[in-house]
């Protein structure tokens, strides 16, 4: 961000957006599904950063409040996603998402 | 400083993506949200940096661990041999074209925000009381779906 | 404190119906939910007849002397939103007190459904974006927990897979309010439009990140898997309602209400409308497995839903709007009635069925209802609103795209007309000639709908004028404000 009182701004979105980049690296080239969730969590801390850094100072109340809520959000996606990687793995003993070959799309 | 900790994040979140050993890809995980905790720190928002050690590189890191030790043996899945060079070249390039098109984003105006002299309790459970209801409703629907796919067997359960 | 209500109701029961699991495992938790489901129909036809036709109802509320401030905006479209959201939520509730009785825990079940209805009112109650943002993701939790209730082989890989692509659109969605956040200082939909942002970048991560969720090819991929890996409940209440409220009415409000809506917009929503509706038919004519077809054919039917809202015309907007409150009965009664075959063969692969007519009357009616009612015959609900769509493409001097609505429409017939022909007609099989019909509820629920149907294509007047009509009215606003520097379409 260009911004005059950051200094160092654009370091910042271009922390951002290589963030979101190695995140979704992850998620498309990676096959366990564990390293999916690990690439979900990575995007939602780039997008906490985002809304950190760009709103200094003058919105960091504001801003604050939306990150705290977007991690509880991310916690319970986790949470949700890690139960079904367990669930998943009781049933057959595999977490490779080309396993999934039931599915066509 | 403030660099040297946004290359510490960068290469972490790299690290756990490309590492092969799970444990391992998820401590540098850990490691790159104490990083980030700081860094919210740095930039006058404590409530949240403090949110983001506690919640991330604790809670959620715990969870991660004991998923991986739970799977055991069976979590580190042969990954396609792809080298880290076309993952380094990759990053090469979207370094350039973000390096290109950075300048002509609209990320700042000079924009006239109201200068915030309001603390965070009150923004968050005042101003702001839907969200927090909204959390509320997130929870519970965790909740209830880890519940109903991890919970205990039932009787006529699958 | 009334508004409230739909939010905080449908939590409240959810909470108390794991504890009363311990008394009742089956009556108890039926008749909570759909006694609540009732209550929020019964409140949103009240709201309705008292609505004053224009305008918002705003409620703060204030609790225990302490000026807690939750804001509770109810305009026009939420109005509509709402009595769709209560009409398909009640019927889904009676079906599944003897549909979900095979599936385990019913108590679990109803209090993820009752999440999930709280959050899809808490998404069009609210006025700012990123308490919407919330609650989609709730509503997402849920769906992903219903998905991954059926008993299918593949339901936990397909919730799964529903998870990382919906947490994608998800991130877009977030990325795009977050921008708006930094540049605009607030989230709140008015201050939004009074300062008047516009950027193309986070346009297109709005678009992209809501075309997941609505379903829009080339992002419709989760969609028939979810939709096979779940109990034949979730596609009734995800294509019925949740697609339209995250998708749709979150598009709606962004792209009307608060970002200026361009003639470039118009053109991309009208393009991904035509892709998804020709798609959609196409690819639905080779599936063979009922719940996968009908999957197919919500895609196509949303990117009607996209295209007239897309217009950007009066008329476009208004047979949008009525076909998304059509879709929304008719597509949850033809996934009711897959889940209904479901329930008495235990499989919904119709080369396997053939001749259910004479053992499950009401289910083979109502099927040739919702079937009609999708392909838009006279004289039911469907027809009315293909029919707006269509003149309101031919009037914004769009012919070629109104042909191929028309053709698509004749491609809808022609696919649910072959699966009822095989599913219900023609000779029945050895293995199912011992067959009963579904039991009551589940045929009480789904001749509602179909009589729901039957009613909005004889009588449909008073539905647009009290309905639709303000929700249109609303998204209007936002055009003519926008639309004088063009000097649009209008």
């Amino acid at each position: 961000m260009v911004n005059n009182a950051l200094h160092n701004g654009l370091a910042y979105t271009y922390t951002v957006f290589a963030m979101l980049f190695i995140g979704f690296y992850c998620i498309f080239t990676r096959r366990s599904m564990i390293r999916l969730l690990i690439g979900i969590e990575i995007i939602s801390k780039a997008i906490c950063l985002f809304i950190i850094s760009g709103s200094y100072p003058q919105g960091t109340a504001v801003a604050q409040v939306l990150v705290i809520t977007v991690i509880v959000i991310e916690v319970c996606v986790m949470a949700v996603g890690l139960g079904l990687v367990i669930n998943a793995y009781r049933r057959s003993k595999s977490i490779d998402v080309r396993d999934f070959s039931n599915l066509k799309g | 400083m403030d660099i040297l900790l946004l290359v510490g994040v960068i290469v972490f979140v790299a690290c756990a993506v490309l590492l092969k050993d799970m444990m391992k890809a998820a401590i540098c995980l850990m490691v790159s949200s104490i990083i980030m905790g700081i860094i919210f720190f740095r930039l006058h928002a404590p409530y949240a940096g403090v949110f983001e050690i506690s919640v991330i590189a604790g809670l959620v890191m715990v969870l991660f661990i004991m998923t991986i030790s739970l799977i055991g043996g069976d979590a580190d899945v042969k990954e396609p041999p792809v080298p880290i060079a076309v993952f380094i070249f990759l990053f090469l390039v979207f370094s350039l074209v973000v390096a290109l098109k950075i300048p002509g984003l609209p990320i700042d105006q000079s924009r006239v925000l109201p200068i915030g002299s309001v603390k965070i309790g009150e923004v968050l459970w005042i101003r702001r009381t839907f969200d927090i209801i909204g959390q509320v409703g997130v929870i519970f629907a965790g909740v209830f779906v880890l519940l109903s796919v991890v919970g205990a067997r039932r009787k006529n359960g699958k | 404190m009334f508004l409230f209500i739909f939010v905080a109701i449908p939590l409240i029961v959810a909470s108390v119906m794991l504890i009363i699991e311990r008394f009742s495992r089956d009556v108890l938790p039926d008749f909570l939910a759909n006694l609540c489901f009732f209550l929020l129909l019964c409140a949103s036809i009240m709201i309705s007849c008292s609505w004053p036709g224009s305008g918002q109802y705003m409620h703060i509320l204030k609790w225990f002397s302490t000026n807690l401030n939750i804001k509770v905006v109810l305009d026009g479209l939420s109005l509509l939103m709402i009595f769709t959201i209560s009409i398909v939520s009640l019927s889904v509730g009676l079906f599944s007190i003897n549909y979900m009785g095979k599936y385990g825990s019913k108590s679990l079940y109803y209090a993820i459904l009752l999440v999930l209805v709280a959050s899809m009112n808490g998404i069009v109650l609210t006025a700012d974006l990123f308490t919407m943002y919330i609650f989609i993701e709730a509503a997402g939790i849920a769906s992903y927990g219903l998905v991954s209730l059926g008993r299918t082989r593949y339901s936990t890989e397909g919730a799964f897979k529903y998870l990382v692509l919906s947490a994608i659109a998800s991130s877009f969605i977030l990325l795009g309010i977050a921008g708006v956040f930094v540049n605009t200082g607030t989230t709140d939909i008015r201050s939004i439009s009074a300062s008047g942002f516009s950027s193309k970048f986070f346009i297109i991560l709005f678009l992209t990140g809501f075309s997941f969720k609505c379903g829009l090819v080339p992002f419709h991929t989760w969609m028939p898997d979810a939709y096979t890996a779940a109990p034949a409940v979730l596609p009734a209440v995800s294509s019925g309602i949740f697609v339209k409220v995250a998708g749709v009415y979150t598009v709606a409000r962004i792209f009307f209400n608060a970002l200026p809506f361009s003639a470039g917009v118009s053109f991309v929503m009208v393009y991904l409308g035509i892709i998804s509706i020709v798609v959609g038919a196409l690819l639905a004519l080779g599936q063979s497995g009922l719940k996968r077809l009908l999957a197919y054919s919500s895609i196509s039917q949303v990117g009607y839903i996209i295209l007239g809202i897309g217009i950007g015309t009066p008329l476009g907007i208004i047979g949008g709007l009525l076909h998304m409150f059509n879709h929304a009965i008719f597509k949850s009664l033809l996934f009711l009635n897959a889940g209904a075959v479901e329930y008495t063969c235990g499989t919904d692969d119709s080369l396997k069925l053939g001749g259910l007519g004479k053992n499950m009357p009401f289910t083979s009616t109502t099927n040739v209802i919702g079937l009609l009612s999708a392909a838009g015959v006279p004289p039911l609900n469907g027809f009315w609103s293909k029919l707006i769509i269509v003149v309101a493409l031919f009037k914004a001097n769009m012919f070629l795209y109104g042909f191929i609505a028309i053709l698509a429409s004749v491609l809808t017939l022609g696919y649910l007309l072959l699966i009822q022909r095989r599913v219900f007609f023609g000779k029945i099989k050895e293995c199912f000639e011992n067959i009963v019909d579904v039991p009551f509820w589940m045929n009480l629920s789904m001749v509602g709908l179909g009589l729901v149907c039957v009613w909005v294509g004889v009588s449909f007047a008073p539905i647009l004028i009290k309905w639709v009509l303000p929700a249109a009215n609303v998204l209007m606003q936002g055009i003519r404000t926008s639309f004088c520097a063009l000097g649009g379409i209008l």
